[in-house]
């Protein structure tokens, strides 16, 4: 049975860019080419490659990349969203944790009591594995990107945790 | 007994540069009802906006049907998916 590849981009990890500062839609515009020219200059500092097993069910991997070559998730995609859900569905929810949570709020405002602001990276953590939710980059376009997650290698920044009643 | 988290459902839309049809917001629920929409997105003075760098986490049916961009017909409660 084939090893599955989680995400485990979260180890050490330091934003270099910030979308705080993104006034109206040139400037996001402007971001975006920015990222695509960019490259690896871009996104995520990410920490050294390694390779480890999860209790064998799947293949612990961190590598140094931008945010460019995290694969978006199409509509059509339904071998990806099968797999996401058989994680999930595969053992109970215990929560639901940000890597890296909101910063800063735009011009001081708050979200709502039951809306939570994140930077990147909403884990769904089940008992035994779980999912990562980020947004992506494929060229210019943009997206969600989705993969399955091993807690055991995870180092959280800021954790925040919000329990799912 | 437990309560595994399913994903029911997803919000997608046509980007301008592409002709495929991504991925914007994904809507999990389990099984006694509680749900929970990750989106594109932040809150602005004017509520939910879609923002491809940022997420949001939507423990609100109503605030999850409300949210909307301007070039999807559905919201970030987006349509089932099997």
């Amino acid at each position: 049975m084939p090893a599955t590849t989680c995400d485990t981009r979260y180890g050490r990890q330091t934003k270099q860019t910030s979308s705080n500062d993104l006034i109206g839609g040139t400037s996001l515009l402007l971001e975006k080419a920015r990222r695509y020219l960019a490259g690896n200059a871009v996104g995520w500092t990410l920490s050294n490659r390694t390779t480890q097993t999860c209790g064998g069910r799947c293949t612990l991997e961190s590598w140094r990349d931008p945010l460019d070559a995290l694969p978006i998730l199409y509509a059509e995609d339904h071998g990806q969203l099968r797999r996401i859900a058989g994680a999930l569905r595969s053992s109970e929810l215990t929560h639901v944790k940000y890597a890296v949570p909101r910063e800063g709020s735009w011009q001081g405002s708050r979200p709502q009591e039951n809306v939570d602001e994140i930077d990147d990276g909403v884990q769904l953590l089940t008992k035994i594995d779980g999912v990562v939710v980020r947004w992506a980059m494929a060229g210019a376009n943009e997206g969600l990107y989705a993969g399955l997650l091993c807690q055991t290698n995870v180092t959280l920044i800021q954790p925040l945790s919000h329990s799912l009643t | 007994m437990t309560k595994p988290l399913m994903l029911r459902g997803m919000g997608s839309h046509v980007p301008f540069e592409t002709d495929r049809a991504t991925v914007w917001s994904l809507r999990f629920e389990k099984s006694d009802g509680a749900k929970v929409v990750i989106a594109l997105g932040e809150w602005t003075e004017t509520g939910l906006q879609y923002l491809p760098y940022g997420l949001v986490a939507i423990f609100d049916e109503a605030a999850a049907r409300g949210f909307t961009i301007p070039d999807n017909l559905g919201s970030a409660r987006g349509y089932d998916w099997r």
